[in-house]
């Protein structure tokens, strides 16, 4: 199996988010042809991204894609606050108590209620990694002083067999 | 005076072509759907459709076939899904199709999801990526 990674420093918009998810799929189709779900995995990237767009404090990021064996690691990088920071964590620390079966009925309740608005799905997103079989979902978050942290959120994944949760 | 409701929307890199004719049969969702904004995005066609149901034909379908989307996007999508499922009752007639790419469970599984959580049955249609 190939190894093969992506990186991308510096400004996010919706355009950049598409270019990515449409190179980030040729890239997989042609490095992993025995991949599969291929649009699941770029789900994941896409995923990151988005949260990043939304909280970036200085609208830039670091996007990081490292294909190595069967294993995806995805990793996006980008400052914020405190606050926004502390959500997406705790957000990430839920999810990763649930169980599968947890998981499902949680992500229900979330798609049925109207707990939703412009800066994102309250931990929807989170919920659907995990639903869609990601390994795992890491946040790191470095201090900057005042304020300002540096969030650095990652996603593994299988490529040859994601694991199908529900 | 014509019954005709349209609203058309052309496909961008990041949101999907929007197709609803309340004349025509088949109304359609096509394409790649990652808007930063899907909230704002899909108010827009929930609205045209919620305020138009009653001219809406009643052997209509409506077509969704995303390549992929964001969360935002999802869950945008599903309330515009639910609004059609919750008037389905009233018109029986009514289809909601979903199209996926061969392949790519991902949105075959988004669909499954849809239909768990509504307890209904979508159209499920497989295609061959161009």
């Amino acid at each position: 199996m190939k190894h093969h990674t992506m990186k991308y420093e510096g400004n996010i918009s919706d355009d950049l988010r598409s270019f990515l998810c449409t190179t980030l799929k040729q890239v997989t189709m042609d490095n992993v042809p025995a991949a599969k779900r291929v649009t699941r995995l770029v789900s994941f990237a896409l995923e990151l991204l988005d949260n990043a767009q939304r909280y970036s404090t200085n609208g830039t990021v670091e996007f990081d894609w490292q294909a190595q064996g069967t294993t995806l690691t995805i990793t996006v990088t980008n400052k914020s606050t405190q606050y926004n920071a502390k959500r997406l964590k705790q957000a990430i620390d839920h999810v990763r108590t649930l169980n599968h079966e947890q998981i499902a009925i949680e992500y229900k309740n979330k798609m049925l209620n109207n707990e939703f608005n412009e800066k994102g799905g309250a931990g929807l997103g989170i919920l659907q990694m995990a639903k869609q079989g990601a390994t795992d979902i890491q946040l790191e978050i470095t201090n900057l002083g005042d304020d300002d942290v540096m969030c650095s959120s990652t996603v593994i994944a299988e490529m040859i067999n994601v694991i199908k949760t529900n | 005076m014509s019954k005709s409701r349209t609203l058309h929307i052309e496909s961008s890199k990041s949101t999907p072509l929007v197709d609803i004719n309340t004349e025509k049969q088949i109304q359609l969702i096509d394409g790649v759907s990652i808007p930063s904004n899907a909230r704002g995005f899909y108010q827009d066609v929930q609205d045209m459709v919620e305020e138009n149901f009653q001219y809406f034909r009643p052997d209509t379908e409506f077509h969704f076939r995303l390549e992929y989307f964001n969360t935002a996007s999802s869950k945008a999508l599903f309330n515009l899904v639910k609004k059609i499922h919750d008037h389905m009752h009233q018109n029986s007639g009514w289809k909601i199709v979903w199209k996926y790419e061969e392949e790519e469970d991902f949105m075959h599984e988004s669909g499954i999801n849809f239909q768990e959580i509504l307890e209904t049955k979508f159209e499920m249609v497989k295609f061959s990526p161009a």
